[in-house]
């Protein structure tokens, strides 16, 4: 958000208007949040004016480093697969690594879901709507 | 699709995708806490809690009852308003929009049930995501980094797609498990409870229809406003508004009968002005120029026929998807129950289908991950996701109006509280912010 703040200023007056105000806003919230994971009297009084609840969700005993791997890297690997080797190709390739490494089915029947979902796209896009998925940077190169 | 059709089957294949589209999204959002569209974001601060407690036909059957009459009831206000109509929409300018946009963006200070500074701040995050892009206004780029995909901003369907559906996607696979917790009855019974439960709340029907139908009718604000408006509406003035967020079936009813009701509204300055209502309408004035109608003022009197049509069909299309959807969710509710193993990688691919989908663009589908990884550490660390989509939405309408009226004023803010309608939006932003702290006075004072 500083950041936002910093390079607002570069703009015209009209272009950062309502960025400046949303950013200086959003850090004294930023700073509000804080105090209150602080939990000091003056944040007490604060929760109670804001009607602010302990989060009554169970908290997630997830260890970050299983987290990590499952929000950034499996999915990380998906979008790397896409790039190079194109959509229904990497879908194949992920369910079934999916199922067959992470959920610990077996290859059959990771096999047959995988091609499943991957056929009923190509059927739906390709063939239905006749919709070119991407095709990856080994056949077209990559481009944005 | 309708290129090579007849213009009357054009207009009925429209009027039904956009009469049925709205249901269909409720789907998700209930069963998979993703919205199809965004307008169905409300309906996942209570659809999917059901669903978790195995009552996902239950929310089925009210969404797609919600729907069905909501959309009704849109279209027979429109019909019976067309005759005053222009009148009405005139009263709208750009201090008005931008009143409408605030209002919008207050329902986020009530709707984050006991989260408010966190919500505040993902509709901070929204709103700066909003900003990134071509400025409309001073006519420059902002925050794109050097990064040509971000010279058209931040688009909302990777958006939607990274945060709720890969987001849930990947929270459901660290932790293990089924969506549904509870026991789950997939009985004709249960979703037959969630169709008498429309019946039993028609109050809350005909508030959120009339609330979808206003909105609707205002061009450019869209469903998520109107969505979100009536969900916020209906929890305030319940008796029990801590129940939302947890599975009261009356959040599903509020949030379904506006977003079907707004296509009703739509058609109003549509219809008046030739100006599309929403996206959707911008879609069926394209398709009638493909086949040789002229849009405008003119529309209704001179092509009444295709008019009625595209009436009859929208109306029929929210009966029949809600049949639909009543008949299939008996299988529908078994997603519920699938292991997150199969169901995790199957949704994520084809949530990634859908973003590449949308424009042909790879960085769609880096963006639709990349908020992936953003909306699981929101889940994880209890930061409302659905604010950010709110602020993102309604953003750049804030800031164009805001510009437009300073315009039109010759800099003087008075001009935001000299109009009539504006000063009502004022007043109705004011009571949306201190309902909540007046209903806490008042408990605490009665002890």
């Amino acid at each position: 958000m500083l950041g936002v703040l910093i390079g607002a200023y570069a703009y015209e007056s009209s272009a950062r208007a309502l960025p400046v105000l949303v950013a200086w806003t959003t850090i004294i919230l930023l700073l509000l949040e804080i105090m209150v994971q602080a939990r000091t009297a003056l944040v007490s009084r604060i929760q109670s004016l804001f009607q602010i609840k302990e989060n009554d969700l169970e908290p997630q005993r997830v260890p970050i480093r299983r987290a990590l791997v499952y929000a950034v890297g499996w999915p990380g690997f998906l979008v790397m697969l896409i790039a190079v080797i194109g959509i229904l190709p990497a879908v194949l390739m992920y369910i079934f690594l999916s199922l067959k490494l992470v959920a610990g089915k077996t290859v059959q029947r990771a096999l047959i879901v995988a091609l499943a979902v991957t056929g009923l796209s190509w059927l739906l896009f390709e063939w239905v709507m006749s919709y070119q998925l991407y095709r990856g940077m080994l056949i077209n190169g990559l481009s944005l | 699709m309708t290129f090579g059709m007849q213009p009357d089957a054009a207009i009925v294949l429209v009027g039904g995708i956009m009469g049925s589209v709205p249901f269909g999204g409720s789907i998700s959002a209930i069963l998979l806490n993703t919205p199809g569209v965004a307008p169905n974001a409300a309906t996942c601060f209570d659809g999917y809690p059901l669903a978790r407690k195995g009552k996902a036909g239950m929310a089925i059957g009210a969404a797609a009852t919600a729907s069905a009459l909501g959309g009704l009831i849109g279209v027979g206000v429109m019909l019976a308003v067309i005759p005053i109509a222009k009148a009405i929409v005139l009263l709208f300018g750009p201090p008005e929009f931008f009143m409408l946009g605030v209002l919008g963006l207050s329902a986020i200070a009530v709707s984050t049930g006991g989260k408010l500074i966190r919500g505040l701040i993902s509709g901070g995050f929204g709103l700066i995501l909003a900003f990134v892009g071509f400025d409309e206004v001073g006519g420059g780029l902002r925050y794109t980094a050097g990064i040509e995909y971000l010279w058209d901003g931040v688009q909302l369907v990777p958006v939607l797609t990274g945060l709720f559906a890969i987001a849930e996607m990947i929270n459901l696979m660290t932790v293990g498990g089924r969506v549904a917790t509870g026991a789950s009855a997939a009985s004709l019974g249960n979703v037959m409870a969630g169709v008498k439960a429309v019946f039993n709340n028609v109050t809350t029907l005909l508030r959120s229809s009339a609330i979808g139908t206003f909105i609707g009718a205002v061009p450019g604000i869209g469903g998520t406003v109107a969505s979100f408006l009536s969900y916020t509406v209906t929890r305030q003035i319940s008796k029990d508004p801590e129940s939302f967020g947890h599975g009261n079936i009356q959040g599903v009813i509020a949030s379904e009968a506006a977003n079907n009701a707004k296509d009703g509204g739509s058609l109003i300055p549509t219809l008046a002005f030739g100006i599309p209502g929403s996206a959707e309408m911008a879609v069926f004035l394209g398709v009638l120029v493909l086949h040789g109608f002229e849009p405008g003022p003119r529309l209704l009197l001179d092509h009444e026929d295709v008019i009625y049509g595209l009436i009859m069909a929208l109306s029929l299309s929210c009966v029949f998807a809600s049949v639909v959807g009543l008949g299939l969710s008996r299988y529908l509710v078994m997603v519920t129950r699938t292991d997150v193993h199969y169901l995790a990688p199957v949704v994520i691919s084809i949530a990634l289908i859908g973003a590449y989908a949308l424009r042909s663009s790879f960085g769609d589908v880096v963006a639709a991950m990349v908020f992936g990884v953003i909306g699981y550490f929101m889940v994880r660390f209890d930061y409302p996701r659905i604010t950010l989509v709110i602020a993102l939405v309604l953003g750049g309408i804030v800031e164009r109006s805001y510009h437009q009226s300073l315009m039109m004023s010759g800099g003087s803010h008075d001009i935001f509280f000299t109009r009539p309608v504006a000063d009502v939006l004022l007043t109705l932003i004011a009571i949306s912010l201190a309902l909540p702290m007046l209903r806490l006075l008042t408990r605490r004072f009665r002890g």
